[in-house]
């Protein structure tokens, strides 16, 4: 189920939060009300992380990353690498990328399997997302958009792309993801998909803007009505360990 | 103390009434009736009285219930036997037929005439029969109108000669066998000839001369009478001869090969061949288009099955979903879409080869100046 929730005031929840199926990582020094929401959905089931990128806020739009792994940009401090390190399981291999477009956020968007990328971004840093996230790379535009991540949100469900993407191009693109794609739109006609939400395979936070409409799109694309503990358990059954232990 | 007393008087009430009236010697005598019954009654449907009268009464007036007076009825009838007068009344009187009575009436008439002219009609491109729906068509389109006092044959044929003049329909053939002596058989070849009949099959037995042939009913008539004259015998094997059985490519061409066999011997019978091998030959040409046509429409539904999917990006076709994701690793399609960002066209495989080899000699130059 879709919660609606806003960071400061400020409806772009996912420039300020990262949610992938294994972790969730939050922006630090935020109001508690936010990092409550995203407690009371997830505690029990995947770690969910304070930190900073880069002494920023905006951790959303800095880093890329999923089950697999977790790639943050070439300001990243030391300090917060380790602290990265220290707090995600041990699966979760933390990469930092020296690359000129440091906003991985904007230019990658990606699942457990497939990922869209840049059209610019290098040979080796391609190479490197394809390691480290253990996914397939493919060079895409959204609608026209080389900001790939910025236009779309993906899970290993569903994915939701910018509203002006052609019938032709939702095939296209669900023929390379392999996954149901959609047309819509998030914080009352917001185009910019994955800066007004963060979704994983059984749960979804939008910006509190975020229409009773546009949340049933969301619903219905990601097959998050589908989602139950029983399948939390099935799915999750490796993170669930790792926690309890 | 009996002036006093007051008793209800019984009352006999007539409903759905249709009246019959007969006027004798000044008097008017009326009988009521069911409706619809009456013409029943007279054309020998109906046989039971009781059916038909709803009172065995002979009354002046139906409507106000007054009764026929008893010395009236001796003077007209010479009895007073209520229900034999009631009879006659019924054959002889005048009755006012109701609406829904004479329109049924009329309805039927009309399909009867459609069905005999169904009957009786062929159409001349496919000598066969019209539908009875089509043929009331056809007489509504010519504004025609029945008479119901006319025999329904007679206004049949008045209507077979009317829709000649504006529709492709012509009066089936009569098939007949006559039967002459050889020595008379020319002239009646002759005469067949004139009235321009088609010879079916001929035989010889002893010294009679034996022939089955096709030919208009208006002259039946005639061609009795000749036959009468030459001492010869006429039976009539078919009143209208028309086609049946499904159309079909063979069909025509065993018509076409037992129209040839058969007429050979006579030469009027060869010209009759020249007319019928057209209609047949344009048949098949209208039928190898008709699969022609259809064998195009097969190539091009394969040739949409093999297109499969399509990058909008490079402008191409590429195989199955698998093929295309490899399609979208490849350099070109790379290319192709650095310069969709511009606003640029798609290019070719090939253009795009030597672009990407000329982007690597200007990243090498540009190595040097450094």
């Amino acid at each position: 189920m879709a919660t609606r929730l806003q960071f400061e005031n400020n409806c772009e929840v996912g420039v300020f939060s990262k949610l992938t199926n294994a972790y969730c990582l939050v922006a630090i020094g935020g109001s508690e009300n936010f990092y409550s929401a995203f407690e009371s959905e997830l505690a029990d089931v995947i770690p969910i992380v304070k930190t900073s990128i880069g002494g920023t806020r905006i951790i959303g739009r800095l880093c890329a990353g999923n089950k697999n792994g977790l790639l943050v940009p070439h300001t990243t401090t030391d300090q917060e690498l380790q602290h990265l390190r220290n707090s995600l399981p041990d699966q979760v291999v933390v990469q930092r990328i020296d690359e000129r477009l440091s906003a991985l956020g904007n230019c990658i968007a990606c699942n457990d399997y497939v990922a869209l990328a840049h059209t610019d971004l290098d040979k080796e840093t391609e190479e490197i997302i394809a390691d480290v996230l253990g996914v397939e790379v493919f060079r895409q535009t959204i609608a026209g958009n080389i900001l790939v991540g910025s236009y779309c949100a993906l899970s290993n469900k569903g994915g939701m792309v910018h509203p002006h993407t052609s019938v032709e191009d939702l095939e296209e693109l669900s023929t390379l993801l392999q996954v149901p794609l959609v047309a819509g739109t998030v914080n009352r006609g917001s185009e910019v998909i994955a800066a007004g939400m963060t979704v994983n395979d059984w749960t979804s936070f939008c910006g509190s803007d975020t229409t009773a409409t546009e949340l049933s799109v969301i619903d219905s694309i990601f097959k998050l009505r589908e989602a139950q503990p029983s399948s939390i358990v099935d799915e999750m059954r490796k993170s669930l360990i790792d926690t309890y232990v | 103390m009996s002036k006093t007393l007051v008793q209800p008087v019984g009352q006999k009430r007539l409903t759905n009434v249709a009246v019959v009236r007969l006027k004798k010697q000044g008097n008017r005598f009326e009988i009521a009736c069911y409706k619809n019954k009456v013409l029943s009654w007279r054309s020998g449907v109906e046989k039971d009285i009781d059916e038909v009268l709803q009172s065995h009464t002979v009354y002046s007036n139906v409507s106000k219930g007054v009764l026929a007076k008893s010395k009236d009825l001796m003077k007209s009838f010479g009895s007073d036997d209520h229900t034999k007068i009631c009879i006659d009344i019924l054959e002889k009187g005048e009755l006012q037929v109701a609406g829904k009575e004479r329109e049924s009436q009329f309805s039927s008439q009309f399909r009867d005439i459609a069905t005999i002219v169904m009957q009786k009609t062929i159409n001349p491109e496919t000598q066969r029969p019209y539908t009875i729906s089509m043929v009331e068509r056809l007489m509504h389109e010519i504004h025609f109108a029945v008479d119901p006092h006319s025999n329904s044959k007679k206004q049949a044929l008045d209507v077979i000669r009317e829709l000649q003049k504006h529709f492709p329909i012509k009066r089936s053939p009569m098939r007949l066998r006559l039967t002459v002596p050889v020595q008379n058989f020319p002239s009646l070849l002759e005469k067949l000839k004139e009235w321009d009949g088609s010879v079916v099959s001929k035989d010889e037995s002893g010294t009679q001369m034996s022939t089955v042939c096709e030919m208009e009913p208006g002259l039946f008539r005639e061609c009795d009478s000749h036959v009468r004259s030459i001492q010869g015998r006429l039976e009539i094997l078919a009143v209208s001869v028309h086609a049946e059985g499904d159309t079909s490519m063979d069909h025509y061409d065993e018509h076409d090969d037992m129209a040839l066999q058969t007429h050979k011997p006579l030469l009027p019978a060869e010209t009759e061949t020249k007319d019928l091998t057209d209609p047949v030959v344009e048949l098949s040409k209208k039928l190898q288009k008709q699969e022609i046509s259809t064998t195009d429409n097969i190539k091009q539904e394969g040739g949409e099955e093999k297109k499969g999917t399509k990058c909008s990006t490079c402008n191409t076709f590429v195989g199955e979903a698998k093929q295309y994701r490899e399609h979208c690793k490849s350099d070109w399609h790379k290319h192709n879409l650095k310069r969709k960002t511009r606003k640029l066209p798609p290019i070719s495989a090939d253009e795009c080869m030597s672009e990407i080899d000329m982007d690597d000699s200007r990243a090498d130059l540009k190595d040097y100046s450094f």
